[in-house]
């Protein structure tokens, strides 16, 4: 009996071992994170707060952008609008999923949804923008492709403002604005209606836009 | 003793402390290579510096800071390099694969669902992994160890394994190895940011452990 008993607590001890041992690893940094979820508020406002190791040598402060530069945070979902080592306004975004999307239309080809990384310059400025859907937003939502291009043009879904900066990314409004600081988009950046309106009104065309 | 000179090392004494706490022994920015990071700074594209003497890497862009990842050691396999360089990102290891989106297949619904795909985040990058230069060398980055028990086992293994195979790599000194040690989190965020084919300078100095 005692024999019995001692050879159970030793397989318990075992499999306890194996399941504590198996749940670390499984926690471990290499395997899949958990989501956290977190309350991200719409909009914060910073005045003069200052940006650690701005340069100081002469020669990369001549790189520096000169006056306003916008700043895009894809990873922590937020622009900043900023002057020299000074942060001014920072708003929360939506920037671009990463998916994928193939063309049903040929197998070689499809979109990736990124916002593109590095150094932009704010090119057009629009008020009350339309969207011309573009094929993929056809293909996504399973509808035909319209041979039309009135039949592509669409209002009211980009909001009151939109400042172009390349290849057809925006910074525009959303209707999803529960969706702000989360990466949903197609690659343009998305901002709720107070803090678009603020970039639309301070930032004039040629400003710098870093997105990283 | 005036009190300008007070004042003066008033400053010194705070300045010391503030850059002690990050792990700094001076400003970062003091003795920088501009030299080096001028055409860097100069492209229209995204950079990293990574300082093996300040232990702290930087992602910038024309000069300026974008965000900075303090190192809690670093750590080279193998022979240092023996002079700071420009390197260009190849690969990251493991890499990640983004979500496919999927038409749906009744066309004839009244409305597209919001959103509807699950997008990547930056929670859901590795924290531990290789990043693969094109001018032989491979930066091993490593979160720090924890002070969970069990979960510092699950931790020696994994760094135990990436450090063999790195002096396995390094045998023979056709490629150089760095470890980084970051926090997870900035680990992740440092992750994120290096897309290929992404400009490096590594700055390389005494290896220096904290």
């Amino acid at each position: 009996m005692t024999r019995c008993l001692y050879r159970h607590s030793r397989v318990t001890l075992l499999l306890s071992l194996l399941v504590v041992l198996a749940t670390t690893l499984g926690a471990s940094p290499t395997g899949t994170p958990k989501r956290a979820t977190t309350m991200i508020p719409v909009t914060t406002k910073t005045q003069g707060e200052e940006i650690p190791f701005y340069p100081s040598s002469p020669g990369l402060l001549a790189t520096a952008p000169k006056g306003l530069y916008l700043v895009v945070d894809t990873a922590q979902n937020r622009v900043s609008l900023r002057k020299g080592n000074r942060i001014l306004y920072s708003a929360v975004a939506s920037t671009g999923s990463g998916a994928r999307l193939q063309d049903p239309r040929n197998p070689t080809h499809g979109w990736v949804f990124d916002t593109p990384r590095g150094v932009f310059t704010i090119s057009s400025k629009i008020k009350n923008p339309s969207w011309n859907k573009p094929d993929w937003a056809f293909i996504e939502e399973g509808q035909p492709i319209p041979t039309q291009t009135k039949d592509r043009i669409e209002t009211g879904v980009l909001g009151d403002y939109a400042l172009g900066f390349g290849k057809g990314y925006f910074i525009h409004g959303t209707l999803y604005t529960r969706m702000l600081g989360t990466n949903v988009t197609h690659g343009c950046i998305r901002l709720g209606d107070e803090p678009l309106e603020y970039v639309f009104h301070h930032v004039p065309l040629g400003t710098t836009l870093i997105i990283f | 003793m005036g009190p300008c000179l007070r004042w003066v090392l008033l400053l010194t004494l705070v300045q010391g402390a503030f850059y002690t706490s990050l792990g700094l022994a001076q400003p970062p920015n003091s003795p920088h290579p501009v030299g080096q990071e001028l055409p860097l700074a100069k492209t229209k594209f995204l950079y990293v510096i990574v300082d093996t003497e300040k232990n702290i890497v930087f992602l910038k862009a024309r000069g300026i800071p974008l965000r900075t990842f303090p190192l809690t050691k670093t750590e080279w396999i193998g022979d240092p390099l023996a002079h700071s360089t420009i390197l260009h990102l190849q690969t990251k290891d493991p890499s990640v694969s983004p979500m496919s989106i999927s038409p749906p297949s009744d066309s004839s619904s009244e409305s597209p669902p919001e959103d509807p795909i699950t997008p990547l985040t930056v929670n859901d990058m590795p924290n531990r992994y290789e990043l693969t230069f094109q001018e032989h060398l491979t930066i091993l980055v490593q979160p720090p160890h924890l002070p969970s028990f069990w979960k510092n086992i699950g931790h020696q293994i994994a760094g135990w394994g990436q450090r063999v195979a790195a002096r396995i790599g390094a045998w023979g000194g056709s490629r150089q190895y760095l470890v980084l040690s970051l926090d997870p989190a900035q680990a992740q965020a440092l992750y994120w940011a290096a897309i290929p084919p992404m400009t490096c300078l590594v700055i390389s100095g005494n290896p220096t452990t904290q």
